[in-house]
Formats: structure tokens, sequence, C-alpha cells
């Protein structure tokens, strides 16, 4: 009989000028397997990281256990041996081999004199995996296998050393991104397996096929809060995009002026690791939208435009000019690039507001010795501080005690600056805040109507139809579709990316001799 | 693009203002509630515009923040030493001879540590600066005293040497890719390996007037060395605090791959940086064997680590990052507290170590330890939240109360999981 494993009622996470999960209730009953739907920043990670006791919750919530009232923070040891986590990175160190992983979190087992019994643990190790159905090499470093088996060996790890299955609940971040369809077939059926001895499961995906071929539960966030829990067994595919959808806020679109006729970007068969000849145009004023799932390239394609990546081959023009891979090469022919990650790429944490600001471009504040006029410069800053509203509007602020919303509108300010012929947009309103979304989306549109033109790569099906003219969808490295006017939709994003069936037909892809030289 | 009008201008003004207004009851709350420092910031703002967040754009306004110890704790340990060793040991202390021999002292340190701010503000470690000092002492009073070159062009080669140096070092870190501490100390150990090759074991003497006087030549008692890290130090803090290129370098050394993607080549900045370290290192093994009279390949390994320790230290003064007047201050008030010492009595050969390491981990200590606090920071003397601490009627300037006190538990800001002292203001 499927008992609740955990309940959650009203929990909440804060971030400095941020609500991450806002009131969030939960069960996950044992026996099931329960799908956490949501688009990004909708709190699905913070409420992994809650669990996991990676953070502290915000005071007042209540959560229990098999039943036990447990603090998540305080009694994170006890809650760790119940909830286990298979991360979306899996969370393995690549040169290590596979007993050695799995030996990470409980320690190995040590004879008389404290060494370790390799044998055994060997042997331990190869029973674990093969129980889960396979057999890698464990002597093997992790690194040198391929996803499906570090996925199997992540998997392990998080599953050994349950006494009880029926009081445990495993936690998938997003186990199928980047695996291959017999891959995903095959995990779902140990899933099925773990299930079946009585584990509870909190399935975290993109993917509403896979969610509606196994889920049990669904549960929907949004902006931070639950909008729908509830069985899978009656919902439709349309349903369930109808529910990710609902209540968005966003509906009202944006003065969007029709593009030119003059290609100001063009991109030729460019290859790159993810990348398998991608080709497209982008005319003069228009904003295009490159979709996709994770791994499928998307993440990848701003970056190598600007050349933060090498490039194998293919050419990447502006303006009918070749630009050479190099991020200063891209910036001297017209191009800015915000990236995803804005802590590592996209600015210097202990830099000043107005040190970040001026950096990429210091020539116009300079006089002709080479000394920063440093009013001029400061009266630069601060205009466009204005114009995109950053808060607190101080100009010797670091960068680093901003929110996220903020620093990502410096960060925008910073390339907008610049006024770039083609400004590439990488996931912009990740970890950002309601309120400096929609300035952050006006900014957008706004850059676009002062002349430049926009590529935006983003996750967010619904940022991307709301936003742009124009909309490519990436699945494999291969451009899928290319969706404008009236077939602009997020369901339609959402399908081209996805597929629309779950054995992903059309995802075989020729595998090309690639070059593995770079390309300048 | 012309700027497209958002958010509040500075025509708006007014409306602020009037919003201000609405703050007036709180204001006259804590007017009541808080004694005279209220009183005093309230006298001072009062027929002024009041400062709003969302008006100013905070330009350089003084702030007595800025003499806090942990920002200027350099001047403090300098006033403590310097009263310190008045009342020891005044009849030789306060004399000027003492301090211009400081000064002759030090010159050279200084500058050997002014050039090691370059590579450390673009994130990499140069260990080599004591074996170029030592392999430039050497080349150039064997060039000069067996080679039978002339004084200019021993100095060019040793300088070319230190040039050199850099040139391998940057392309060992960029192209080879080793780290650059360990890059650095191999190469540290060669070239020390160099330099006593060169002298086979023994120190050169017999330098003519003209070489000596390069460093020996004084106004008034104090050497040309001093004038020399004057001159290098004002170029050097131009060019690091109001050029481009010194805006590169932090960006370099504060995260190498988004400076990239801003535009700055990383690897150009990075390869001067070590270039300009390794000869100023050279030209302070110059000057060292000029002011001694003598080389030897022992005179740089002494250099190497309170140069270190003297940037290290100077980055914790005025500007929160590696600086030039930080430097220059650590060096000159560290080693008048060893002089100090020495005229005490204290001549042991460790002091001068022992002292120097204590002053850099208590400033960097000193300076770098502050309790991370989300939203705010709320101490027990933060007295918003806390009530006023009273003695005999009198109001304290902090509060008596913890906020942990069960009395506080109806506040909204009271928090009983709370262990750290910070809050998270609702909604």
């Amino acid at each position: 009989m499927p008992h609740p494993i955990l309940q959650l009622a009203g929990l909440s996470k804060t971030f400095p000028g941020q609500v991450a999960l806002d009131q969030v209730d939960l069960e996950v009953r044992s026996q099931s397997i329960h799908a956490l739907l949501g688009h990004n920043g909708s709190g699905k990670s913070t409420l992994i990281k809650l669990l996991s006791g990676f953070e502290k919750p915000d005071y007042g919530y209540r959560a229990r256990l098999n039943g036990d009232s447990v603090d998540l923070w305080e009694d994170r040891r006890h809650t760790q041996q119940h909830i286990r986590i298979v991360h979306q990175d899996l969370g393995l160190v690549g040169n290590l081999n596979a007993i050695e992983n799995l030996a990470l979190g409980r320690g190995y087992h040590t004879n008389a004199l404290g060494t370790i019994d390799w044998k055994q643990e060997a042997q331990r190790a190869q029973d674990l995996l093969r129980g889960l159905g396979i057999l890698p090499d464990v002597r093997k470093p992790v690194g040198a296998l391929s996803r499906a088996e570090q996925t199997y060996v992540a998997l392990g790890r998080a599953l050994q050393g349950w006494q009880d299955y029926r009081t445990g609940l495993l936690i998938l971040d997003e186990p199928t991104a980047s695996l291959q369809s017999a891959e995903v077939g095959f995990l779902f059926r140990t899933m099925r397996q773990v299930r079946d001895q009585g584990a509870g499961m909190l399935y975290v995906s993109h993917r509403l096929d896979e969610v509606l071929e196994i889920a049990d539960y669904v549960s929907i966030l949004q902006d931070g809060r639950k909008v729908h829990s509830g069985p899978v067994a009656k919902l439709t595919k349309a349903e369930l995009v109808s529910l990710l959808t609902q209540g968005q806020q966003r509906a009202r679109s944006f003065p969007k002026a029709a593009p030119g006729k003059k290609v100001v970007l063009e991109c030729n068969s460019v290859y790159s690791p993810r990348l398998r000849g991608v080709d497209f145009k982008l005319y003069a004023g228009e904003i295009l939208g490159i979709a996709g799932l994770i791994g499928s390239g998307r993440d990848e394609i701003g970056a190598v435009l600007f050349g933060a990546l090498p490039r194998f081959a293919g050419r990447v023009l502006v303006e009918k000019q070749k630009v050479y891979a190099h991020p200063r090469e891209a910036i001297l022919k017209g191009m800015g690039y915000v990236p995803s990650d804005r802590k590592r790429l996209g600015l210097v944490e202990r830099h000043r507001v107005y040190e970040h600001l001026t950096l990429p471009d210091l020539s116009r504040n300079t006089n002709r010795f080479g000394h920063i006029r440093r009013s001029q410069e400061l009266e630069d800053v601060e205009a466009w501080c204005r114009t995109v509203d950053l808060r607190p509007l101080d100009l010797f602020r670091r960068m680093h005690k901003f929110s996220g919303g903020n620093q990502q509108k410096a960060v925008l300010a910073r390339w907008m600056r610049l006024k770039p012929k083609v400004l590439i947009l990488d996931e912009p309103t990740q970890g950002v805040d309601i309120q400096s979304r929609e300035v952050i989306y006006q900014l957008i549109v706004e850059a676009c109507q002062a002349g430049s033109s926009l590529v935006i790569c983003s996750a967010d099906a619904e940022e991307l139809a709301l936003l742009c003219h124009r909309v490519i969808v990436l699945k494999a490295g291969i451009k899928v579709a290319d969706l404008s006017g009236p077939y602009l939709t997020p369901e339609r994003i959402e399908q081209e990316a996805s597929g629309t069936s779950n054995r992903r037909r059309g995802m075989r892809v020729h595998q090309h001799e690639i070059a593995t030289t770079v390309v300048r | 693009m012309k700027t497209p009008r958002l958010h509040p201008q500075p025509e708006d003004r007014k409306e602020v203002k009037e919003e201000l207004t609405d703050r007036l009851p709180y204001a006259r709350r804590k007017f009541e509630l808080l004694g005279w420092g209220w009183r005093f910031r309230q006298m001072r703002t009062k027929g002024k515009e009041l400062p709003d967040s969302r008006l100013t754009t905070n330009r350089f306004t003084f702030r007595w923040k800025t003499l806090h110890p942990r920002n200027i704790s350099v001047i403090y340990l300098y006033l403590v030493t310097f009263a310190l060793f008045s009342l020891w040991v005044p009849e030789t202390w306060l004399s000027t001879l003492t301090h211009k021999t400081i000064l002759n002292q030090e010159a050279v340190r200084i500058i050997v540590s002014l050039g090691l701010i370059a590579p450390l503000a673009a994130g990499v470690f140069d260990l080599s600066i004591g074996g170029v000092i030592s392999l430039s002492s050497m080349l150039v009073s064997w060039l000069i005293l067996k080679g039978g070159f002339s004084i200019w062009s021993a100095c060019l080669i040793a300088l070319g040497t230190g040039v050199l140096v850099g040139a391998l070092n940057a392309f060992l870190i960029l192209k080879i890719k080793i780290d650059s501490f360990i890059t650095t100390l191999g190469m540290s150990s060669i070239l020390y390996a160099l330099a006593s090759a060169i002298s086979s074991g023994k120190m050169l003497f017999g330098f003519d007037k003209a070489f000596k006087n390069i460093a020996r030549f004084n106004i008034e008692g104090v050497e040309a060395n001093i004038f020399y890290a004057l001159l290098f130090g004002a170029v050097l803090w131009w060019f690091l605090e109001s050029t481009p290129g010194g805006r590169y370098l932090f960006a370099t050394g504060g995260n190498r791959e988004a400076a990239r993607l801003a535009g700055v080549s990383t690897n150009f900045y990075i390869t001067a940086s070590l270039i300009l370290s390794s000869t100023v290192a050279a030209l302070g093994g110059i000057l060292i064997t000029s002011k001694i009279s003598s080389g030897s390949p022992t005179v740089g390994p002494p250099f190497l680590l309170p140069a270190f320790a003297a940037v290290f230290f100077g980055s914790t003064q005025f500007i929160g990052r590696f600086n030039v007047a930080g430097t220059f201050l650590a060096v000159l008030v560290l080693s008048s507290g060893v002089k100090g010492l020495q005229l005490a009595g204290v001549t042991a050969l460790w002091v001068d170590d022992l002292f120097f390491g204590l002053a850099l981990i208590l400033a960097v200590g000193f300076s770098t330890y502050r309790r991370k606090v989300y939203g705010g920071e709320r101490r027990w003397w933060r007295r918003e939240e806390n009530e006023t601490g009273t003695i005999l009627g009198l109001r304290l300037p902090f509060g008596l109360k913890r906020p942990h006190s069960k009395k506080n538990l109806k506040e909204w800001w009271y928090d009983p999981d709370d262990q750290q002292g910070h809050h998270i203001k609702p909604e």
C-alpha cells in the first residue's frame, strides 16, 4: 500500500532580492514516480537544493519524512539517508574510477590493517551495477565511460546502502538530458524496477513525452509557486503544455518592427563539439531565437558564434566580413555576447560597476595620452545605469553584491553601450527575478529598436515566442525547424525541440567525419 | 542610440522628495529614541537634500569608514611603531639619520615589490624575481669587471636578460600551460644556478666610482635609489589606476575568462606583466650591486618573500586591491619596525623575518575577516531592532539586548532558527 514518503507544506526560500520558492506543498508517495515540471528559474533546482540540505529553507515550513516531522536543515544528516539525489551533472569525479566514486559518500571497506580491500570493493561495485542492469569496467576512470554508463554509476551511488526501499526517495534531475533514445528506454526500465521495490521518485525533466510515459503524478512549478499537482494517467500532452503555460503573466507582447532585408549575420555550416553544421541568416533589426533541449547545441551556439568556444569548421560573417573565432575579433567586427554563466563568464565579481561597464570599450573615455577621464566615464556609466534601472544605483558597488537581476542588467548595459550590430544573448533571464525580467525584455526590444540585431538562445519557449521575430530549433546539433509568423508559439517550439514522439524519430544524425583541428 | 528614458531621471527629484516626507514619522521616532549621534546626523543633513539611493550615484564622498583600521592599518601601525620607539630609544630613533638610512636601505626592496604588483594584479605568481636579481647582479659585475664592457652596455645586457626571463616565463605559463607558481619556482632555481655558475662561488669587487654612483648619488644623504622608486611608483600608480591598460590588468587577474570575453587580450597583459616584473627585478639587481659595490649570487633570494609580503599587505590598504601606495608604505613601515628593534638592541637575525610574517598575517587577516551576512547586517549594536541600552537612565550608543532574547518573539524580524545573527526581511 503506497504511503507518503515526503510531505512538504509551506516550503519557501528567499534569496536577497528574490523569492526563489514560495509556499510550496508537495507529497511524494512510495511506489510512485512523481514528475516535477517547470521552466528555468521556476524553483526546481532550489527545491532540490533544499531537500538535499545544501541550502537552508526559510523559517515556517513543515516537512514530514515517512510520517516523522523533520527539519530539512538541522536533520540533514538523517534525511540524506532517505533522500538520495542524482544531480543533472551526475556529481561524479571524472578521474576516479567507478569503485572510488561509489565509495565517495560511504567510505571504503577496509581490512584489519586499514588497507582498502580492492578485490572486495570491485566485487561489490560490479554486483551493484549488475543489479541495475549494466556491467561497465569498474576500474576505468568514470570520465572515460559513456554518458549512459556514467548515469548508472551515479544511480548506483544514490541507491547503495538503502535498508528499505519503501522509506526512500530518489530524486533524478534531468537524467535523460544527454542520453540516446534506446538508453532512455533502458533507464526507464530500471526506474520502474526501483519503483516497484517500493521507492518514491521525484523526476525532474523538461521532456513532456517522457513525463507522460513514466510518471504517475506530476507537479508543476511556476515562478516559485506550485500551480498544479495531480495524477498523470488521464492527461494528454496538450493539456500538460497548457498547464505549464497557464497563468503566465507575461502574455502581453512587445511592439516589434518588421526586420529589414539586409543580412547582418551569416552562419555557414558551423561545426563545434555539439553543433553539426548549422546555417542561418540574421537580418537587420531582427530578434532571432534559438531553442532546443539541453545538449542540443542551443547552450553552445552563442559562445561558438562569438568565438568564445572553438569551432571546428564553418564561417561566421558579420555584414559579409569574415569573423575569426576570437572574442576580441568578434567585438571589433560589431558583435556582443551575454553569456549564460554570469558568475564565471559574464562579469568579474570584484569589479565595481563602472569598471565592469566600461571594460570592453574604454577608448571613448580616454584622452590622447591614454588617461581615463574619470568624471566623463562616470557620467557615461551613470546614464547607462539609469537606462537599465540598476538598483541600487551605486557606481562604486562591487558586482557580486548585486542581485542576479541587477547583475544581468549591468551586463546588458555593458554590451548595449557598444551599440553592437549583433548582440548574442545566452539565457538572458536565467536566475533573474520577475521584475527584472520585465525590464530585461524591454531592454532587449529597445536594443533592437536602436539598430542592433539580436540572437537569443533560451530554454524558455514562452520567452522566445514573446520576444522573437523568428525562432530556430536545434536538435542534436542540427537545425530542425525555422518558425515564424503564426507558427511561432511556445507549444510549437516545445514540440519541435522535444520531438513529437517519444521514440524520437528523426533523431538519427549522420555521423560526419568531424575535423578536430580548430579553424580560425 | 539615444538613451531611452525608462526610469527616474534627475528631473524627477520632486516626487521623490515628497516620498521622503512619508518617512518622517520614522525619522522622528529615531530622533526620539536614539541619542546624540542621530541628532548630529539630522543637524548635518537638515537643510540639505537628503541622499536617496535612486538619485545619487555615489561619487567620491568622504566616509569615516575609510579611516577604519581595516583600510589603513599601515598608517596606524606606523604611528604605534613611531610612538613606541620614541619612548624606548628616543635619542637614536628621533634623528633624521635613522630614517634616511631606512629609506636608503629599503629603496631597492621597494622597487622590486612595486614591479611584483603587475603579475599579481594579472593573476599570476612571479617567484623568479629572486633569481633574476642574483643573475643580473652577477652578470653586470662580471661584464664590467671581467668582460671589459662599458657600464651602459653591461646594464642593458642585464636588463635584456630580465626581459628574456619574463618572456620565457610567459611562454611556459601561457603556451605550455604550466602553472605560474611552478614555472617561476623552477625558473628561479635555474637562474640562481646560472648566477652561481658565473661567479663560481666568489664575490666580485672593485667597481669604479661611476658605477657606484648609479645608486649612491645622494642629495642630503638621501640616495638616488629612493628617487628611482618614487618615479617608478608614480608611473606605475598612474598606469594601474587611470589607464585602460591597468583596468585590463586587473580584469585579467579578477576573472581571466570573463575578461577575455569582454575583449581583453589577456595573454598580452599576462606576458607584459611578467616581463615588467622580471625587468624591474633585473634593475633591482643592478642597483643593489651598485649600492653594495660587489656582485654576489646570494643577494637575490632575501628579496623574494618580503616583496610578496609587502605586496599582499599593501593590497589590503586604501582601495582594497593591489596598489602602489599600499605596497610602498608597507615596505617602509615594516622595515621601520625592524630597524627600531635593532636600535633597541634586539639584534637577533630572525627578528626581521618574524616581524614581516606577523605583520602580514595580522594585516591581511584583519582586513579579510568579515562575517557573511544575508539581507544586510543586523548585529546586537544596531538599535533599530533592539532596544537602546541605558545605564542609570543614560542612553548608550549601543544596544544591550540580544536579538535572540525571547522578548523579541513577536517582532517581525525575529527568527528563532537564526544562529548567526542574520535575518531575511519578509516581503
